[in-house]
C-alpha cells in the first residue's frame, strides 16, 4: 500500500490533505488561535495579512469581529462529521438494503429496487431541500440527509456481487451444512465487496461535503452558533464588493478538502481494485 | 447509426439555443397596450421615445400580488403606491395627508365624513366614485372573505352619499383609522366585478401615477405613467422594477449601470459607495421597530419579572447599533418609536448596566446564570443574524448563555399562534400603517399573532388607546401603556431600523426618502 | 426491445408514483395546510369547519386518491403565499429553467466532448494533464462559490457581464457556466477513459493497420463507441442540472423554479413545493427513460442484460 501510495503523486497528495484536514478537525479546540465565537465588533472586517491585515488575525475577521482562521479551522469539524457519519449511515443503510434485495430476491428485490428508483429520481439537492424544510436545521438532520441521498450506490453494489456470487458452489455448500444467511453475508460475501465499498465511500464523501455546503448557503443547513465553511461562505457573499476574502477563503478550504478527498478515491479506486472504472 | 446519433446530439444543442431565445422576456411581445387604456398608448408613443425618462431600481423580492387587498409585504405595498391611491397617504415624515380624498372631518367617534376629489380616474379612464371606496372596503370586510388585509382592516366600513362624499365608519371608536386608510388602496368596481380577482391581479387598474405594463414574475415589473393622474405628475416617464436579492449584485447592478436605484444597501458597503463619486447614499429612519419578545407562556426563567428586567440591562443597543449597523439604526427603549402620536419621552426605558442585571438574576435566583433559546428569522432584515448573535455574546456576559435556533417566519408565526414561541424570540414590525396602537396591540395583546404575553391590565391599557379619539385625552392612555412596558418588561426593545439607499446622482436628485419604506420618487427630480 | 422497454416504462411509472406517494406523505406530516390557508384572524370553529370541507378528516389514503385525481387533472392546489393555483406559478416559471439547463447542458457538451477527445488522443501529454486538471477541479470547486467568484470577476472587476437579470444572453452565460461546469468536468473525464478503454482495443489496431488516417479513426470508431457513454452521463446529469439549479438561480437571481422552490420553502408555500418536487423527479425519470431508450436503438445489445 506504501509503495502504491508513494508511486502515486495525486494520491499522496489527496492522503496529506485529508489527513491535514481530519487532524484539523480532530485537534480543533487545541489550535485555534481564538474563540471562534468570540466577537470583537471594534475590529470587524479586517483583511488578512497577505492583503495589508495584521499578524493579530492570520486570516483577518468576520462582519462580527471574530477570527477567520479560527472560524475555519472549527468548520472543519462540521465537515468531517457530516462526511463520515453521513457516509457511514448510508453504508450501513444502502448495505443492508442491497444484502436483502440480492439475497432474499423476488419481492424484496423488487420492493427495494423500486425504492431505489425512486429515490434516483429525486435530485440531489431537491431531496435535501425537501427533508431539511420538512424537518428543520440540525446538525442531525443534515446527517440524515446525507446518508438517505447516499445509500443507493452501496445498495446496488452489494445487491450486484450477492447476485454473482450466490448460487457459486462455495456459497451452496456452506448453505447445505446449516449456515445461516446473515452469516453467509455478513462473512462470504461483504468481503467480496469491501473493496468497491471504500471506493463509493471516499467519492460518497466528497459529494456529501459539497452538499452541507450547499445547504448551509441556501441557510438550510446546521444551526447558526456552528461555524460551518458553507454558512461562512453564505456571509461573506454581501462583504464581496469591499471584503471578497469571506467568501473566498471557505471556498478554498470547500474545494481543496473535497479535492483531496477526490484525489483519494482515485489512487484507492487504482489500488484497490485495478479493473473497477467508475 | 452514427449519422443519427450526431444528428441527435445537434440537433440537442441546437434546441438549447433556440429554446434559450424563445424565452428570454426581453425579445417577448408587450401586452397590448389598448386594453387597459388606449389613449394612453398613443399619448406615450407622440411623447417620443427618445424624450421618455425611464428610471430603473433594484428591489430585493418581488411583489406577492398586484391586489391590494392581498398586498402585505412592504415591497408590495410600495408597489400599490406606485398603480393606485388611496382616500389619504402619509408624507415622508409620517404626517397624515389627502390623497385621493379633497377634504375629510371627523363626526362623531365612530364616523369620518369623506369628499373625494372630482375627476379622478382610474386607467381605463372611468371616473373614481364613492361607489368604488365602499366597494373596496366591502370585499375585504365581507363574510367569508379571505383577504389578507382582512384581519387589521375589517373593523370600517363605508356608507356613500353621493358619487363624491361618504362616511367612513368604524365598530367602535378607533383612534388608528385615518392611518390605516392610508393603507386601503381603492380599486375599481366596474373592471373588478368584470373580470374577477385573479384576472385584476395579473392586470390591475387603479387610479395613481403609473399603470401597470408588465409583470415578469421574479424578475421585473415595468410601469408607465398615467398621464390622467390627478395629483403631480410623476418625474419618471416609465418605471422599471427589477428583483435582485443579492446585496452584491445589487450594488454591482448599480455601479454597472443596469439599475439607478437600489434599496436594502449593507452598511459596511457604504462608505465605498461614497467614494466612487457617482453615487449618493441616503437614510431614513423608518417605522420598524426591532425587538425580543420573551414568551410568558412557557415556564423558563423569562416568566420571572426580574429576569425580563435583567436581559432588559444586559443588552448594550448603542453597541449593536455603532458596532454592526454602523450607526444605521436608533437605538430605542420602548416599542413605541418618537415618531408615533401619543410617544411620550419622558417615559424611559432600561439603560445598560451588566452589573445591576447580574445582581437581578441573583436576586431572582440565577447567580450563575442559566441557558435559554434564542429563536429568530433572520433573512428579512439586514444584518438580523449579525445582531442576534451580538446579542447573544452580550447575555453571555451576564452568565446567560443562549442558543440561537434560525426558523422561517411562518414558522415562527405559528408558534405566536400557539405561544409556542422560545422564551425570546427576535422579531420586527413596522410598515405603513404602524402606530402605538397597532405595534402594542400586535405585539403584547392577549391571543395577538405577534403575541406571546397576556395579561388583561394590558388588553385594557390597549383598549383604552385605541378608543380614545381625541387627541387630548388619549395622551394619558399613550403615557400609561408606554409605563406599563418598563414596569413588567414583556419585551427587549432593540432599535428602529433605517432604510438605506443609494442611488446614481447624476440621474435622481432632491429624493426624500419615506420614514414608511415605501419606495416613491414622485418628489424628486429624475434626469435622463 | 418491445419487451425491454415495456419493462422499463412500467418501471417508470411505478417511480413516478413512489414519488407522488412520498411527496404526498412528507407534506402530510410537514403541517396543517388548513391554518395556512385560513386568515389569522380565522377561530377554531372555521379551521375545523375547513378541514371537513376539504376533506382533511378523511383516512389517508383516501385523500391521497384524491391529491393523485385532482393532479391528474392538474390541480395542486392553490398557492398560498400568490393567491393562485400553485401549478400556474411553476408553470410560469419553467421557461427559464428550461432556458437555463440547456444552456448549461449545451455548454458542457461543447466543452466536455472536445476536452475528452484532445485529452485521450494527447494522452500523458502537457495538454493532457491540464484538462484531466481542470476535469478534477470542476468537480470539486462548488458551483454556488464558482458563480460567486465569476460575479467577481467578471461583473465588479471587468464589468464584463451583468450580475443578474433575465434579458440577454450575456445575462445567461454565467450561470449557465456555473451550472455546466460539474457536467462538463465529469463528461471529459468519462469520455477521456471510456476512449483510451475502446482505444486500446484491437479493432483499432485493426483500422489503423488498414492505413486509416489516425483522425478517422478516432472519430469513426473510438468517438462513436465512447459516444453511448456520454449519453447516459446526459441522462443522469439531468437530475444534477435541475437540483444544481436551484442553487444557481439563488445566486444569480435567475426567475426559475430553482429560486422559487427555496423561496416556497421559506415561505412554507408548501403547495408550490409540491409542484416543483413531483415536476422534476417526474421530469427526470421521464429524461432517463428516453436516453433508456435511445440507449437501446444505438446499443442492441443492453437488451441481453
Amino acid at each position: 500500500m506504501w509503495k502504491s501510495l508513494k508511486d502515486s503523486k495525486t494520491g499522496l497528495i489527496g492522503v496529506i490533505i485529508v489527513l491535514v484536514v481530519f487532524i484539523t478537525a480532530v485537534t480543533a479546540t487545541l489550535i485555534v488561535p481564538y474563540d471562534p465565537a468570540k466577537q470583537d465588533l471594534v475590529n470587524k472586517l479586517m483583511n488578512p495579512v497577505f492583503a495589508g491585515g495584521t499578524t493579530k488575525h492570520l486570516l483577518g475577521t468576520d462582519q462580527l469581529g471574530r477570527d477567520i482562521l479560527s472560524r475555519i479551522i472549527y468548520g472543519s469539524r462540521v465537515t468531517i462529521l457530516v462526511a463520515f457519519s453521513g457516509t457511514i449511515c448510508a453504508g450501513i443503510l444502502g448495505i443492508t438494503l442491497g444484502a436483502l434485495a440480492g439475497y432474499y430476491g423476488k419481492w424484496v428485490d423488487s420492493v427495494i429496487m423500486r425504492i431505489v428508483d425512486i429515490q434516483l429520481s429525486f435530485p440531489f439537492v431537491l431531496l435535501a431541500l425537501f427533508v431539511a424544510a420538512v424537518l428543520g436545521r440540525s446538525l442531525r438532520n443534515i446527517i440524515l440527509i446525507a446518508a438517505i441521498s447516499n445509500w443507493v450506490q452501496y445498495a446496488r453494489l452489494i445487491r450486484g456481487e450477492i447476485l454473482s456470487v450466490r448460487e457459486m458452489e462455495y456459497i451452496e455448500a456452506i448453505r447445505s451444512v446449516g449456515g445461516k444467511n446473515g452469516r453467509i453475508i455478513l462473512y462470504h460475501i461483504i468481503p467480496n465487496v469491501i473493496s468497491p465499498v471504500i471506493v463509493q465511500a471516499t467519492l460518497g464523501m466528497a459529494r456529501i461535503i459539497l452538499m452541507e455546503a450547499s445547504l448551509s448557503y441556501l441557510g438550510l443547513g446546521v444551526p447558526l452558533e456552528i461555524p460551518t465553511w458553507g454558512r461562512m461562505l453564505s456571509d461573506g457573499r454581501d462583504y464581496m464588493l469591499t471584503n471578497p476574502w469571506l467568501a473566498i477563503l471557505p471556498g478554498i478550504a470547500i474545494t481543496v478538502t473535497v479535492l483531496g478527498v477526490n484525489l483519494m478515491g482515485d489512487w484507492l479506486r487504482d489500488y484497490l481494485d485495478p479493473k473497477l472504472n467508475v | 447509426m452514427k449519422k443519427k446519433l450526431m444528428a441527435l446530439l445537434l440537433v440537442f444543442t441546437m434546441t438549447a439555443g433556440t429554446l434559450a431565445g424563445c424565452a428570454t422576456p426581453g425579445s417577448s411581445e408587450k401586452p397590448a397596450a389598448s386594453e387597459t387604456g388606449a389613449k394612453q398608448g398613443e399619448e406615450g408613443k407622440s411623447a417620443g421615445q427618445e424624450d421618455r425618462i425611464t428610471l430603473t431600481y433594484a428591489q430585493t423580492k418581488d411583489v406577492d400580488s398586484l391586489d391590494p387587498r392581498n398586498a402585505t409585504s412592504t415591497i408590495t405595498a410600495a408597489m400599490m403606491a406606485q398603480i393606485f391611491s388611496a382616500l389619504v397617504t402619509t408624507d415622508e415624515d409620517y404626517n397624515i395627508v389627502c390623497d385621493a380624498a379633497e377634504s375629510y372631518e371627523l363626526i362623531d367617534d365612530c364616523t369620518y365624513k369623506f369628499t373625494l376629489k372630482k375627476g379622478i380616474k382610474f386607467h381605463d379612464g372611468v371616473e373614481m366614485t364613492s361607489e368604488d371606496v365602499k366597494y373596496t372596503m366591502d370585499t375585504i370586510r365581507a363574510e367569508g372573505a379571505d383577504y389578507k388585509l382582512k384581519s387589521d382592516f375589517s373593523f370600517m366600513y363605508c356608507e356613500p352619499i353621493d358619487d363624491y362624499t361618504m362616511y367612513i365608519k368604524t365598530d367602535e371608536p378607533n383612534a388608528s383609522t385615518l392611518l390605516r386608510l392610508n393603507y386601503i388602496k381603492i380599486i375599481p368596481k366596474h373592471y373588478v366585478e368584470q373580470v374577477g380577482d385573479s384576472e385584476f391581479n395579473a392586470k390591475p387598474i387603479g387610479s395613481g401615477p403609473y399603470r401597470m405594463v408588465e409583470w415578469n414574475k421574479d424578475a421585473s415589473i415595468k410601469l408607465e405613467a398615467f398621464s390622467d393622474y390627478f395629483g403631480t405628475k410623476p418625474s419618471a416617464d416609465e418605471l422599471i422594477c427589477k428583483v435582485i436579492p443579492e446585496a452584491s449584485a445589487r450594488i454591482a447592478a448599480l455601479e454597472a449601470g443596469e439599475v439607478d436605484l437600489i434599496s436594502a444597501v449593507t452598511t459596511s458597503q457604504i462608505s465605498r459607495l461614497n467614494s466612487l463619486g457617482n453615487i449618493e447614499v441616503v437614510s431614513k429612519p423608518t417605522t420598524r421597530t426591532v425587538y425580543y419578545t420573551m414568551n410568558s407562556f412557557g415556564d423558563s426563567p423569562v416568566t420571572d419579572l426580574k429576569v425580563r428586567q435583567a436581559i432588559n440591562m444586559a443588552i448594550d443597543k448603542d453597541t449593536l447599533v455603532q458596532g454592526v449597523l454602523d450607526g444605521y439604526g436608533q437605538p430605542c427603549n420602548s416599542l413605541a418609536l418618537p415618531m408615533f402620536e401619543g410617544y411620550d419621552e419622558s417615559v424611559r426605558g432600561y439603560e445598560y448596566d451588566p452589573e445591576a442585571a447580574k445582581a437581578l438574576l441573583a436576586e431572582a435566583g440565577y447567580p450563575d446564570g442559566f441557558e435559554v433559546e434564542m429563536e429568530g428569522s433572520f433573512s428579512g432584515l439586514s444584518n438580523a443574524a449579525d445582531i442576534a448573535q451580538a446579542v447573544g455574546a452580550q447575555l453571555a456576559e451576564v452568565e446567560i448563555k443562549t442558543v440561537i435556533v434560525e426558523k422561517d417566519s411562518n414558522t415562527i408565526k405559528d408558534e405566536y399562534e400557539a405561544k409556542t414561541t422560545s422564551p425570546l424570540t427576535f422579531y420586527s414590525f413596522g410598515g405603513p400603517y404602524n402606530n402605538i396602537n397597532l405595534i402594542m396591540k400586535c405585539v403584547l395583546g392577549t391571543g395577538e399573532r405577534y403575541s406571546a404575553w397576556s395579561d388583561p391590565e394590558y388588553d385594557k391599557l390597549v383598549h383604552d388607546i385605541d378608543t380614545a379619539v381625541d387627541p387630548a385625552v388619549s395622551q394619558e392612555a399613550y403615557t400609561a401603556i408606554q409605563q406599563y412596558l418598563v414596569d413588567h418588561a414583556p419585551v427587549v426593545p432593540l432599535y428602529q431600523t433605517h432604510a438605506i439607499y443609494a442611488y446614481n446622482k447624476y440621474k435622481i436628485s432632491q429624493w426624500i426618502p419615506r420614514a414608511d419604506e415605501m419606495l416613491i420618487l414622485n418628489n424628486a427630480k429624475i434626469d435622463k | 426491445m418491445a419487451k425491454y422497454l415495456g419493462k422499463r416504462l412500467l418501471q417508470s411509472l411505478i417511480a413516478i408514483l413512489g414519488i407522488t406517494i412520498i411527496v404526498f406523505l412528507v407534506l402530510n406530516i410537514a403541517g396543517d395546510p388548513v391554518a395556512l390557508m385560513l386568515p389569522e384572524t380565522a377561530s377554531f370553529e372555521e379551521i375545523a369547519a375547513m378541514r371537513e370541507k376539504m376533506g382533511y378528516n378523511d383516512p389517508i389514503f383516501v385523500q391521497y386518491f384524491r391529491f393523485l385525481g385532482n393532479a391528474l387533472h392538474g390541480d395542486f392546489g392553490m398557492s398560498y403565499n400568490y393567491g393562485v393555483p400553485a401549478l400556474q406559478i411553476v408553470l410560469e416559471r419553467v421557461p427559464a429553467t428550461v432556458t437555463l439547463a440547456l444552456a448549461a447542458m449545451g455548454i458542457s457538451l461543447l466543452i466536455g466532448i472536445p476536452a475528452g477527445i484532445i485529452s485521450a488522443v494527447k494522452r500523458n501529454t502537457v495538454l493532457d494533464t491540464v484538462i484531466r486538471s481542470l476535469a478534477l477541479l470542476g468537480q470539486c470547486v462548488p458551483a454556488f462559490w464558482l458563480g460567486i467568484m465569476m460575479m467577481l470577476l467578471f461583473s465588479v472587476k471587468l464589468k464584463l457581464l451583468p450580475t443578474s437579470g433575465f434579458d440577454s444572453w450575456s445575462a445567461l452565460f454565467m450561470p449557465a457556466f456555473t451550472l455546466g461546469v460539474f457536467t462538463a468536468a465529469t463528461i471529459t473525464r468519462m469520455l477521456r477513459s471510456n476512449m483510451i478503454e475502446i482505444m486500446s482495443k484491437e479493432y483499432i489496431d485493426v483500422a489503423k493497420a488498414k492505413g486509416l488516417k489516425n483522425f478517422a479513426v478516432v472519430m469513426k470508431h473510438a468517438f462513436k463507441n465512447a459516444l453511448s457513454s456520454v449519453l447516459t452521463v446526459v441522462g443522469l446529469q439531468i437530475a444534477g442540472l435541475l437540483g444544481g439549479s436551484v442553487i444557481t438561480e439563488t445566486v444569480f437571481s435567475w426567475p426559475g423554479i430553482g429560486r422559487l422552490l427555496v423561496q416556497s420553502i421559506n415561505n412554507s408555500d408548501f403547495m408550490v413545493v409540491e409542484v416543483i418536487v413531483i415536476l422534476m423527479a417526474v421530469t427526470f425519470v421521464v429524461v432517463n427513460f428516453i436516453v433508456d431508450v435511445l440507449y437501446c436503438v444505438i446499443n442492441p445489445r443492453i437488451r441481453l442484460q
